[in-house]
């Protein structure tokens, strides 16, 4: 089964460049931008949607007077991303028995 | 959360896992930059002073450059062992003596390479041997370009640039323009790769 709130695309970058750090670590608003192409409100919104499925949580704090916003992927985050991607592997491979080819 | 049977195409799931892979390697070429970042401004500020007491005291161009080549190296350990890990307390000072040790390894093998081809070459002036040193280093940063990520093989090309033009039109006052423009090099590529 497809989890349609990590596939689409913005959003699958937005987790898979999370997955690709340790869980402690988070990636600042700036680079998620800058890794998914998107503009501030759409990156934003994508934001809240992960959120909102309990994927990332959003830390905002200050850094040398300058508002700082930081998101995590949560321990679901990282097993409903995992699981996504097992998925799409199993279609590549013609393993999957659910989805058309 | 929306998690349902939906129809994938095998061409759909190709070009997702795609996507993926980008982001994976987009974000650790960031996360690299920003780990190398520090360790360019460290040697950029060694080249800087190494290179600047090394025009002032000709004479004493050996043991500068060795002092100065010790002090980066304990700093180097220094800021591996003070880094923040990304992992549990119980792994971290493992994980932090080994790559300690994998440094000492790296920086002890470059030094013996640095002796033991200057024994052997003797080369007749100190600014030959700036000039291999220098273009060894860019060399190394191109190849690390290559493997994780363009701005480190940008970052060696400006140094090699930057040693070629000085040993063809500043030979006379080579060590001041590997100072200025060589570590200057490194340290301006150091804070390009932190911005990244």
């Amino acid at each position: 089964m497809t989890d349609e709130i990590i596939h689409q695309s913005v959003r699958l970058r937005i987790m898979a460049a999370l997955a690709a750090l340790s869980p402690a670590q988070g990636l600042e608003f700036v680079r998620l931008k800058a890794i998914s192409g998107a503009t501030d409100g759409n990156l934003g919104a994508h934001i809240t949607t992960l959120e909102n499925a309990g994927y990332v949580h959003v830390e905002k704090d200050f850094v040398d007077k300058k508002p700082r916003t930081r998101v995590f992927q949560t321990k679901a985050g990282r097993k409903a991303f995992q699981a996504h991607v097992e998925f799409l592997k199993s279609i590549v491979d013609g393993t999957d028995t659910e989805s058309t080819s | 959360m929306t998690v349902s049977p939906t129809h994938i195409s095998k061409d759909a799931a190709a070009e997702a896992l795609a996507e993926i892979d980008g982001a994976t390697t987009h974000i650790r070429e960031l996360k690299g930059y920003e780990t190398g970042a520090p360790y360019l401004i460290l040697w950029g500020i060694v080249w800087v002073v190494g290179g600047s007491l090394n025009y002032l005291f000709p004479k004493s161009a050996a043991a500068i450059w060795n002092v100065a080549t010790a002090i980066g190296f304990v700093a180097t350990l220094w800021m591996i062992l003070s880094s923040k890990m990304p992992h549990t307390d119980a792994t971290t000072a493992k994980r932090r003596r080994a790559i300690a040790l994998k440094v000492i390894g790296t920086v002890a093998t470059m030094l013996a390479f640095a002796w033991i081809t200057m024994w052997l070459i003797e080369p007749q002036a100190r600014q030959y041997s700036l000039t291999f040193f220098g273009l060894l280093t860019a060399a190394v940063y191109v190849l690390m370009g290559i493997w994780m990520g363009l701005r480190y093989a940008l970052a060696g090309i400006a140094v090699a640039v930057a040693v070629i033009v000085g040993k063809l039109f500043f030979a006379d006052m080579f060590s001041l323009w590997f100072a200025i423009f060589c570590g200057g090099s490194l340290i301006l590529c150091g804070f390009w790769l932190r911005r990244a």
